[in-house]
């Protein structure tokens, strides 16, 4: 199973699987997930991407930071835009129709790619410092 | 938080088509089309069924060796519609390139139809 994550401002290739066919997001783009700021699909990519992906997951910036902090626990430095695939994946594991749709299994082997680290230290420091949202909702 | 399943899978069937023509795996790359498929390229009378196409592909087909690059892919529940390119040789080692736009029609999950176009002077 193969999965992209995008941020929720710029979710161009879920909005493109489900036209069947290239779409562009309208702005403002103002996620903080800024290495994934793109409301277009790469054109070169787009056939590779319609016949490769199975899914696509937007999340927010609150999901990458939790994320963050996940990976963070784990040894991983990793900024919002690294941090997406981990967020993505705890999107779909976390969403019983998702992966039944998908064929998960209970017990998966799951691979995320992170491909970027403290870049904004200012941001990193602060998000990973941050309760995470289920800290917060007790 | 927004999941989408890509319900993807004839435009998978036919870029996985491609690949498998490049590799010069016929019976791979025939396993999309339906028993009664029927096939549309220029230069041909159309190839009515699976043994008819079978056979263009092993005794007819005017291309030895290649590759396809798909440029864009469109599709909806029943089609998809590929614009590419091709370069390779003929079975003779005459050079072969060629623009070419794909049509296909499937019935459930396999190609029902397929049209063919070039984009080379033909009349």
């Amino acid at each position: 199973v193969l999965v992209a994550v995008e941020p929720e401002d710029a979710a161009c290739v879920g909005a493109s699987l489900r036209a069947g066919h290239l779409v562009s997001t309208p702005g403002p783009h103002g996620t903080s997930i800024v290495g994934l700021n793109c409301g277009t699909p790469s054109k070169v990519a787009w056939p590779i991407l319609a016949a490769g992906l199975d899914a696509a997951v937007a999340i927010s910036g609150a999901d990458a930071e939790d994320a963050m902090r996940l990976l963070a626990t784990a040894g991983v430095v990793a900024g919002a835009t690294g941090a997406a695939s981990a967020a993505g994946a705890q999107a779909v594991l976390s969403d019983p129709t998702m992966r039944r749709d998908l064929g998960i299994s209970a017990d998966p082997t799951v691979v995320v790619l992170v491909t970027e680290g403290a870049t904004d230290p200012d941001h990193y420091a602060a998000a990973v410092r941050s309760p995470s949202r289920t800290d917060e909702r007790g | 938080m927004t999941t989408t399943v890509a319900h993807n899978s004839i435009a998978r069937a036919v870029l996985a088509y491609y690949a498998h023509i490049d590799r010069g795996d016929v019976d791979a790359a025939l396993t999309c089309f339906a028993v009664d498929a029927i096939y549309h390229r220029p230069g041909y009378e159309p190839f009515s069924g699976i043994a008819a196409i079978r056979a263009y592909y092993l005794d007819t087909r005017v291309i030895g060796t290649g590759a396809h690059r798909i440029h864009d892919v469109v599709y909806n529940d029943t089609m998809v519609a590929v614009r590419g390119s091709f370069c390779g040789e003929s079975r003779s080692g005459e050079p072969l390139a060629v623009g070419f736009s794909d049509f296909w029609e499937f019935a459930g999950d396999m190609v029902s139809v397929r049209r063919t176009f070039f984009d080379a002077p033909a009349v």
